[in-house]
C-alpha cells in the first residue's frame, strides 16, 4: 500500500467544508494508500459488506502466515462495491507478516494484447526488483547472484523475440534500467500475431520454475531479514473488459502456473467467471474465493433498512460536512444510491452541481431529485438493447426479470442466466450478503413504476 | 429578468452553458460526459462556451480502435500547459467510427485499458457524445464511465428549419413532420428506424427486389434524424440511400436517376442545416444534371422536382460562392411550364 508511486488523487483528505471541495473529496477512485483510508474509510460499511466472508479471508491467511504455507483466493464482487479498498486493508492490516507483490492489470500491462504468460514475467521481473532491493529484502546474498544470471539467460533466450519490441539491450545487467526497459515493453505490448505463438509450453514452465527458485531465495531471505512473507496480489482483471472467451483462454493458460506458484495470491477476478459452468475447469481448485458483496438500503420486505442507512450516512460525512445538505438530502441521496458507492458518489457530485446552479450555499432535496432524475434517465437508457450483437437479452425479458426479482414469488427468477448476468452487471439487480439474496435498484423499481409494471405506491424505489 | 431566464433548465444549451462555466471555475481536472440529442445544439452549447473561456476542440478520431487510448492520450498531452488554470478541451465523439458501431465501441474498450492515465491527466475534458450511442458505450465500459466527475444531458433541439418536400418521400411522414412538436418528431424518428429495418429485414431476405424500399425509407429517416438535429446521423442515413440509389441508377437509368436525384437533395439539405455549402453544392451539382435527361423527356412530370433542386442549388451557389452552371440553367428554363404550380 505505501509503495505505491503515483501521487493520491485525493487532493482534500478531510470533509469536504464547501460545495466545490465535494468535488475534491467524492472522487470515485479506491482509497488505496494509508492516509486515503484514515481520512474516507468507515467499519460500518464493512460490517454491512459481508464481514463474516472477508473475516473468513484474513483468518484463513493469519493460519496460512503461521503455518508458514501458502494461501490462495480469488476476490470476487461487482464493479463499485469496493475491492480494491478491501484488498489495501488488508494488506495493511497483515504489514507486519506479509509483503505485498501488487501486480494491477491496467496500470503494468497492456490488456489490448494480454497474454497470460505477460503476468507470469511480469511477476518475474516485479521480483528481481524487490530481490535487487535492500531496503525490502534486508540485504543482498551472493547466491543471488547466480540466481539472477539464470534469470537474465532465460528472459534473453526464451523470450527475447517476445521481449524485444521494446529495444531492450540485454549486454546490460540486470538491475534497475534493464528491468524498467523490459516493464516498459511489456506495458507498451506487441500486437498479437494471429496464428503463431511466440513461446513453447516448455519456456513457460521453465519461467515458473525459475519464479519460484527465486521466490523461495527472496523468501528465505525477507524471512530472515524481516520475518515477512510474500503475497502475491493481482488486480484489475474484472475491469479490463475483455471478452469472456479471452479472459477463459488466459485462465485455461494461467491456471497451471498459478496452482504452481510457491506465494501467497489474491486474484480478483469477475464475478460471472466464478459463477460460469466451466468454473471448476478454468478456475484452479486450490483457490478459496470471497465475495463482497452489495450494500442492501431496502430488506427484503421493501422496507428501508435503518443500520444501513446508518452506516452509509457515516460515510458520506466522512467526505461531505452535513452542514453542507439540507435535513434528509443524505438519505435520499443514499436510498436513490441503492447502496451502491459508485452511484451515491456520482449523486453527491451531481447534486453539488445542481446546488451550485442554482446558487444555493447547501444541498436541497430538489437539488438532490435533480441528480437522481440524471440518473434514472442514464438506467432507462441501459436497459435498452444497444442492436450491435445478436445475442442481446430483449427489453421486454429483462423487464419480465426484474419484476420477478421484484416481487420473490418464483425462486427460479434468481438462478444465472444470460438475462440476470446482464442485469447484474449493468446492477439493476443488486446481490445482497446473508442468505445471498438479490433486489432491485430503487431507480430500477422506479422505472417500473414508470413503465407501468408495478402499481404507482410500490414500495422500494428512490423516492424521487 | 425572469426567473426561468436566471435559471434555465439544466439540460438546455443556456443551462448547460451556465452551469460548465460555474465548474470550470472549480477547476477541477477529470472527465465531464455531455450526451446530446442533436449535433446542432452541441455545437451551439460548444460555441457558448468558447465565449468565456479557451476551449480546444479535438474530434475523435484514431486511426485504429485499438490505437484509440494512445491516440487520445498522446493528443490530449499536446495541450497540457502550466500555469495556474487547467486547460479545457472538448473531444468530440462521432456517431460511428469508421462507419461502424462496432468499431466505435472497440474504441471505448481501449479508452477503458487506459483510463487512469486519460482520466487523470491536468486537463478539464469534456466529452461530448451523442445520445443515440452514449449507452452503448456507458454499457461497453461502466468503469470507464463511473471515473468521470460529472455527466450530464443536453436535451434541446434547435427549432425545426424548413423542411423541403423534396426531402421526404410520402404524404403521411411529410405531415407528421410539419406539425410535430418535439416529442411527435422523436416518435416520428422512432418510426422511421423502425421502418428501416423492415425494408432492411426484406432486402436481407428477399434480395435486391427491396432494395428501392430501403432507399426510400433511409431517405425518409435521413430527413427525420436531420429535423431532430441529429446532422451527422443524417448525414450518414443519406449517404447509404444515395450509394443504393446511384447503383440502382447505374443499372436502370430511366426508372432511378429521379430517385437518386431526389436522395442527393436530400443529402444536400442535411449539409445546408448545418451550413456546409461547399458539400451542400457538390450534392446538387450531380442532382442537378441527373435529372435533366428524364425532365427533357416528361417535363410535366418532373417539373416540380426540377425546380426545387435548381432553387436549393442556386442558394448553394451563392452561398459557396460558386459559378451556377449556366448551359443547365437554359435547358431547365426551356423545359419549364410558364407557370409551374408551387408545391
Amino acid at each position: 500500500m505505501e509503495t505505491l508511486e503515483s501521487p493520491s488523487p485525493f487532493k482534500v483528505l478531510r470533509p469536504a467544508i464547501t460545495l466545490p471541495e465535494i468535488a475534491r473529496t467524492v472522487e470515485p477512485y479506491p482509497l488505496e494508500r494509508k492516509e486515503e483510508l484514515e481520512a474516507f474509510y468507515t467499519d460500518g460499511v464493512q460490517q454491512l459488506q459481508g464481514k463474516t466472508r472477508l473475516e473468513v479471508l484474513r483468518f484463513a491467511l493469519e493460519d496460512a502466515i503461521n503455518d508458514r504455507r501458502c494461501y490462495k483466493a480469488f476476490l470476487i464482487g461487482h464493479p463499485g462495491v469496493g475491492k480494491s479498498t478491501e484488498l489495501a486493508r488488508l494488506t495493511a492490516h497483515f504489514s507486519a507478516d506479509l509483503h505485498p507483490l501488487q501486480i494491477n492489470l491496467m496500470r503494468e500491462l497492456n490488456p489490448g494484447t494480454l497474454r497470460f504468460y505477460d503476468i507470469l514475467l511480469l511477476l518475474l521481473i516485479r521480483l528481481v526488483e524487490e530481490a535487487s532491493s535492500p531496503t525490502i529484502i534486508g540485504f543482498r546474498e551472493n547466491h543471488l547472484d547466480q540466481l539472477l544470471g539464470r534469470v537474465k539467460a532465460h528472459l534473453s533466450t526464451k523470450w527475447k523475440k517476445h521481449l524485444e519490441s521494446s529495444g531492450v539491450d540485454w549486454s546490460l545487467a540486470l538491475e534497475l534500467p534493464l528491468l524498467a526497459k523490459i516493464k516498459g515493453g511489456l506495458r507498451q505490448g506487441r500486437s498479437i500475431e494471429q496464428g503463431s505463438e511466440e513461446y513453447e509450453v516448455s519456456f513457460v514452465a521453465e519461467l515458473v520454475d525459475l519464479t519460484n527458485d527465486l521466490l523461495q531465495a527472496c523468501q528465505q531471505m525477507l524471512l530472515k531479514n524481516k520475518q515477512r512473507q510474500w503475497i502475491l496480489i493481482v488486480e484489475d482483471m474484472e475491469k479490463l473488459g475483455l471478452s469472456p472467451d479471452l479472459i477463459r483462454t488466459l485462465f485455461i493458460g494461467l491456471r497451471p502456473s498459478l496452482q504452481a506458484l510457491n506465494i501467497n495470491i489474491i486474484f480478483t477476478i469477475p464475478v460471472w467467471l466464478h459463477f460460469s459452468e466451466d468454473a471448476t475447469v478454468i478456475l484452479p481448485s486450490s483457490f478459496a474465493s470471497c465475495l463482497i458483496p452489495d450494500i442492501a438500503v431496502y430488506q427484503k420486505d421493501h422496507q428501508v433498512d435503518s443500520v444501513a442507512l446508518q452506516a452509509l450516512t457515516e460515510l458520506v460525512e466522512k467526505r461531505v460536512d452535513p452542514s453542507l445538505l439540507e435535513d434528509g438530502a443524505i438519505q435520499k441521496c443514499i436510498l436513490a444510491s441503492g447502496g451502491n458507492l459508485r452511484d451515491l458518489f456520482i449523486l453527491l457530485r451531481g447534486s453539488m452541481y445542481a446546488a451550485r446552479s442554482a446558487k444555493n450555499h447547501r444541498i436541497s432535496s430538489e437539488n438532490v431529485a435533480a441528480a437522481a432524475l440524471s440518473l434514472r434517465n442514464e438506467y432507462r437508457q441501459r436497459l435498452g438493447t444497444t442492436g450491435s450483437t445478436a445475442t442481446e437479452v430483449p427489453l421486454q425479458e429483462k423487464i419480465d426479470r426484474l419484476v420477478k426479482i421484484y416481487e420473490r414469488k418464483d425462486s427460479k427468477a434468481e438462478i444465472p442466466d444470460p438475462a440476470l448476468y446482464s442485469l447484474l452487471r449493468n446492477r439493476f439487480v443488486l446481490q445482497y450478503n446473508g442468505t445471498a439474496w438479490m433486489g432491485l435498484h430503487p431507480l430500477a423499481v422506479d422505472l417500473l413504476i414508470e413503465f407501468k409494471e408495478l402499481p404507482i405506491d410500490a414500495p422500494g424505489g428512490s423516492g424521487i | 429578468m425572469s426567473e426561468g431566464a436566471r435559471h434555465p433548465a439544466p439540460d438546455t444549451i443556456a443551462g448547460l452553458t451556465q452551469g460548465l462555466e460555474g465548474w470550470f471555475e472549480v477547476q477541477e481536472p477529470g472527465v465531464v460526459w455531455v450526451r446530446y440529442k442533436s449535433d446542432l445544439s452541441r455545437d451551439a452549447l460548444l460555441r457558448q462556451l468558447q465565449v468565456k473561456r479557451a476551449i480546444t476542440i479535438l474530434q475523435f478520431d484514431p486511426p485504429s480502435a485499438d490505437q484509440a487510448c494512445v491516440w487520445l492520450e498522446g493528443r490530449l498531452k499536446a495541450f497540457l500547459a502550466p500555469g495556474s488554470e487547467f486547460p479545457v478541451v472538448a473531444v468530440v465523439f462521432p456517431v460511428r467510427l469508421q462507419g461502424t458501431v462496432e468499431i466505435f465501441l472497440a474504441a471505448f474498450r481501449s479508452l477503458n485499458l487506459r483510463r487512469e492515465d486519460l482520466l487523470l491527466l491536468p486537463l478539464i475534458q469534456l466529452w461530448v457524445i451523442s445520445d443515440s450511442v452514449s449507452a452503448m458505450a456507458e454499457l461497453e465500459s461502466p468503469d470507464l464511465v463511473s471515473w468521470f466527475k460529472l455527466r450530464f444531458w443536453l436535451n434541446e433541439i434547435p427549432a425545426l428549419g424548413a423542411l423541403s418536400p423534396l426531402n421526404v418521400e410520402d404524404e403521411s411522414t411529410r405531415a407528421q413532420i410539419r406539425l410535430a412538436p418535439l416529442a411527435a418528431r422523436e416518435q416520428a424518428l422512432a418510426d422511421g428506424l423502425r421502418q428501416v429495418d423492415a425494408a432492411r429485414a426484406s432486402s436481407d431476405r428477399d434480395g435486391e427486389a427491396f432494395l428501392p424500399d430501403l432507399a426510400m425509407s433511409l431517405n425518409n429517416l435521413a430527413t427525420m434524424q436531420s429535423a431532430v438535429g441529429r446532422r451527422e446521423e443524417a448525414l450518414g442515413t443519406a449517404e447509404e440511400a444515395v450509394k443504393i440509389r446511384r447503383e440502382l441508377a447505374r443499372r436502370n437509368e430511366e426508372a432511378f436517376l429521379p430517385d437518386l436525384a431526389t436522395s442527393l437533395g436530400a443529402m444536400s439539405q442535411v449539409y445546408a442545416a448545418g451550413e456546409d455549402w461547399p458539400a451542400a453544392h457538390r450534392c446538387l451539382a450531380e442532382a442537378v444534371p441527373a435529372l435533366l435527361p428524364v425532365f427533357e423527356a416528361l417535363p410535366p412530370a418532373y417539373a416540380q422536382l426540377m425546380l426545387q433542386l435548381t432553387r436549393a442549388y442556386l442558394q448553394a451557389c451563392e452561398a459557396a460562392q460558386i459559378s451556377p452552371n449556366a448551359d443547365w440553367l437554359a435547358r431547365i428554363v426551356a423545359k419549364l411550364p410558364q407557370q409551374p404550380e408551387e408545391p
